[in-house]
């Protein structure tokens, strides 16, 4: 298996700091981003990026190249991370303390009803169960190959396609609304 | 999966991985593709919910603090140092032991006349009381 990370791996794991530093500034804004979509809070997936990267270093001297890309098994740790601090809220996530708006001093109604749609969505997707958000969030937004994505959540191909229908199905149904307009702009589109 | 396209196996794709091409599995792409254009397949419900997840907001990207942070969570390098190190301390250990048990052995006071006495043999004794 050719994993692009493995020489990045085998410096870090004999203490060369710049090895670290790429590994850094190639995956924190991925990690980071599928954290905040599984947790729909900034400042607790920063945490989770944090302790991915403090098992990386740690992981790094141990690491057999060749039976799993390192990147997956990063994706693996950071869902478990989430998975962990979901369970112990013990509560739904709060979508409306969620992830901050790209430009949050919208006016014009245009502007208005893309924030309301963004926010209904955003609170669609933190009602999904965890593994169809995670689904999702490796599959859609970070468009993870489909076998990677797989791997990192452990599951089978099948039911990784399982997990992401329902997630698109329970999405679809909760926003019906939404949908139909979009549905609309899709047909008026072509 | 990638062995035959068939309706329902194109239905199962789109119903994963939407109607965006780009998302589909590489071994099926180009399956799927020339299946979508040889038959009447409806794709506006996939497209539809394809847009809606792109209404998504953005995810917020990491702080500077983060980064700052991790850098600083970089393994050392002195860790690789650390067997030379632990020699260099155990030297400079050894070194306090010896000095100090030397100490300990060593004349003091009124003794020290005496031993620089019998430092010298008896050919000395002439040049050292040369001036009596």
């Amino acid at each position: 298996m050719n994993d692009p990370d493995g020489d990045l791996i085998s410096r870090i794991a004999v203490g060369e700091a710049g090895a670290a530093e790429q590994l850094v500034r190639r995956h924190v804004k991925r990690i980071h981003a599928l954290a905040q979509r599984m947790l729909n809070d900034a400042h607790e997936a920063e945490d989770v990026t944090q302790e991915v990267f403090l098992r990386c270093w740690r992981a790094a001297p141990r690491w057999r190249p060749g039976q799993a890309k390192f990147e997956t098994w990063m994706h693996r740790v950071a869902i478990n991370l989430c998975y962990d601090r979901l369970r112990r809220r013990r509560e739904k996530p709060d979508a409306e303390a969620g992830m901050s708006m790209a430009d949050p001093s919208l006016g014009a109604s245009d502007a208005w009803l893309a924030a309301q749609r963004a926010a209904r969505v955003q609170a669609a997707l933190a009602r999904l169960p965890e593994r169809q958000r995670a689904a999702i969030a490796l599959c859609h937004f970070e468009e993870v190959p489909q076998r990677d994505a797989a791997a990192a959540l452990d599951v089978s191909l099948d039911a990784l396609e399982s997990l992401l229908a329902r997630g698109r199905r329970a999405l679809r149904d909760a926003l019906s609304d939404v949908a139909e307009d979009l549905l609309g702009e899709v047909g008026d589109g072509r | 999966m990638a062995d035959e396209m068939g309706k329902g196996r194109f239905e199962a794709l789109i119903a994963a991985y939407g109607a965006d091409p780009k998302r589909w599995p590489a071994e099926e792409r180009e399956a799927a593709l020339a299946f979508a254009q040889s038959a009447e397949i409806d794709l506006s419900e996939a497209h539809a919910i394809d847009a809606l997840l792109d209404l998504a907001p953005a995810p917020m990207p990491p702080s500077e603090l983060l980064q700052a942070r991790l850098m600083r969570s970089l393994p050392k390098r002195e860790v690789r140092l650390a067997p030379a190190v632990a020699a260099l301390a155990a030297c400079a250990v050894f070194g306090l032991i010896v000095g100090y048990g030397a100490g300990l052995n060593a004349p003091m006071g009124a003794d020290v006349d005496q031993v620089l006495a019998t430092a010298f043999d008896s050919s000395d004794q002439g040049w050292i009381g040369e001036d009596s």
